[in-house]
């Protein structure tokens, strides 16, 4: 009896499974085209627009319109506050550079925070573009340099101050070392990264001399509330994780004429920023009147930003 | 023969002192800064004649805001002015004079007859609301970098119209120097994980090698 009854017992058990399996995966296509019907949030980053588009630079002016329009609704979605996203161009007639004073800087790392609120870097962990190095008084000694200083008050007895972030190399050795063109330099000088073309090698990081760029492990996370709606599409619009991004001189505001967050922020008016096209301007003042060095200039990247004393 | 000689020389030498042309900088942006380094450094490092023409942004914000005394709270405009350099002891412990560490006073900066006035360059009167051109009489160097935007803070653009902010932003006028403070946090790089040692700090092996401890 009991050896007559045991065939049946596992082919009920499998038609058992079949059928359970059968109701999961249907409650399972239930429950995913509900979702897909619903404005979550990762439907349009792996979408077919986004996966098959043209490099930047190719897209025709309908196109990048439609590519900004679609983010705006992705990312006002997902940040529930309306975000902006533009794509304005580089001003005639303009190279943007940068010049710091040693003297005046402190190492009050005001400049650090206010980029990470401007360019919507993540805060879990905080994800920060300028590194600001104390060095010892007399001598500018990158080896003995120490960026996680924690002093009651700066500037600390015989120390110095020495902010680094990216210096927007005229002759950028990450552009060149980027397999699909995912990163390049603006006619204004600005080294940028497309975060949707960035297939997150690195090489670009290795290549950098100056360890300005960083690499999101994460998806940058930005509490609700605290995204910077104002947005440039190759500069502080929310990135997705596993791509490379790095300072764009605030490219959303230094576009439209406006000085960079650090600069806005620095409380010693250490920071000077402006157009090396301009004979007039500020910091074409202090490349001719200043005494000036650049960082590691012998390795000719060019870089487009100066430290100056007195 | 001499002189024909002497007029070739002159000829010659005005020849050679046709002024150069300063190097044109190349209207495109990129492949430039080579170009302008090296204009840096080999310019005459004559100062053009000029500042750009700026204005003062409201002083709402900053060490010195709210803090006004004007003279004219006590002195009136025909009292008698005592110019005799002496510290005041009477009537103004509230204004604490560490600006110059005593070898200025009062009248050094702030105009003896038009009370609410500071001392410009020329002894004219100039408004409290325009302090760099008082602090310019003996800061003349820091002066003309504020004029050219290399000292203070440019406030909103980096072109079109220029607003500085005044020194008073900054600086205290009675006590200047600007007082350290705590800075914002560093990076953390490894979040979750006890933050790194600090190289700079010797360590028992550093204090071996340099002091032949064993």
């Amino acid at each position: 009896m009991s050896a007559r009854r045991e065939p049946p017992c596992p082919s009920r058990r499998v038609a058992l499974k079949v059928l359970g399996a059968g109701a999961a995966t249907a409650a399972g296509s239930l429950l995913a085209g509900r979702s897909l019907a619903e404005p979550a949030e990762p439907t349009e980053s792996a979408g077919f627009w986004s996966f098959f588009r043209t490099h930047y630079k190719e897209m025709t002016r309908g196109e990048v319109d439609a590519m900004l329009a679609r983010l705006e609704r992705k990312y006002s979605r997902r940040h529930k506050q309306p975000v902006k996203v533009v794509n304005t161009p580089a001003p005639d007639g303009v190279l943007f550079g940068f010049a710091l004073s040693l003297e005046r800087c402190k190492g009050y790392r005001d400049c650090v925070h206010a980029c990470v609120k401007e360019n919507n870097l993540g805060r879990n962990p905080e994800m920060q573009y300028i590194r600001v190095l104390e060095i010892d008084r007399g001598e500018v000694k990158l080896a003995g340099a120490v960026h996680e200083y924690d002093h009651p008050t700066v500037p600390a007895e015989g120390k110095a101050y020495l902010p680094v972030q990216c210096f927007q190399c005229d002759d950028p050795p990450c552009v060149d070392a980027c397999p699909i063109d995912a990163t390049w330099m603006e006619p204004d000088g600005i080294v940028v990264v497309d975060y949707d073309h960035c297939i997150g090698c690195r090489y670009c990081m290795t290549a950098c001399p100056y360890w300005a760029r960083r690499f999101n492990w994460t998806t940058p996370s930005v509490p609700v509330g605290e995204l910077n709606p104002d947005t440039h599409y190759l500069g502080n619009r929310p990135r997705p994780g596993g791509v490379v991004e790095k300072c764009s001189y605030c490219i959303q505001r230094t576009r439209q004429g406006r000085q960079p967050a650090c600069q806005e922020a620095c409380p010693t008016g250490a920071r000077v920023f402006g157009n090396l096209l301009d004979p007039d301007s500020e910091i074409r003042y202090v490349l001719e009147h200043k005494t000036v060095f650049r960082l590691k200039e012998e390795l000719s990247t060019e870089p487009k930003f100066w430290y100056f004393t007195d | 023969m001499a002189r024909g000689a002497e007029i070739v020389a002159v000829v010659l030498l005005l020849g050679a002192c046709e002024p150069t042309r300063p190097a044109e900088l190349p209207k495109q942006a990129t492949g430039d800064v080579r170009r302008i380094s090296t204009v840096a450094s080999t310019a005459a490092p004559a100062p053009p004649p000029r500042a750009p023409d700026f204005t003062l942004a409201p002083r709402d914000a900053g060490v010195g805001a709210g803090e006004y005394h004007p003279c004219t709270e006590c002195h009136e405009a025909g009292d008698e002015v005592d110019r005799r350099p002496r510290v005041l002891e009477d009537d103004h412990d509230d204004l604490k004079l560490v600006h110059g560490t005593g070898k200025i006073w009062c009248l050094d900066c702030h105009h003896p007859e038009e009370r609410d006035a500071l001392l410009g360059a020329r002894g004219e009167a100039v408004p409290f609301a325009q302090p760099h051109r008082a602090c310019g009489r003996c800061h003349a160097g820091v002066a003309r970098d504020f004029a050219f935007g290399v000292h203070g803070r440019r406030e909103g653009n980096w072109r079109g119209e220029r607003v500085l902010l005044s020194c008073l932003a900054c600086h205290r006028a009675h006590d200047p120097a600007i007082a350290p403070r705590r800075p914002a946090s560093g990076p953390t790089p490894r979040a979750d994980l006890p933050q790194p040692v600090h190289h700079h700090e010797p360590t028992r092996l550093h204090r071996a090698i340099e002091g032949g401890e064993r």
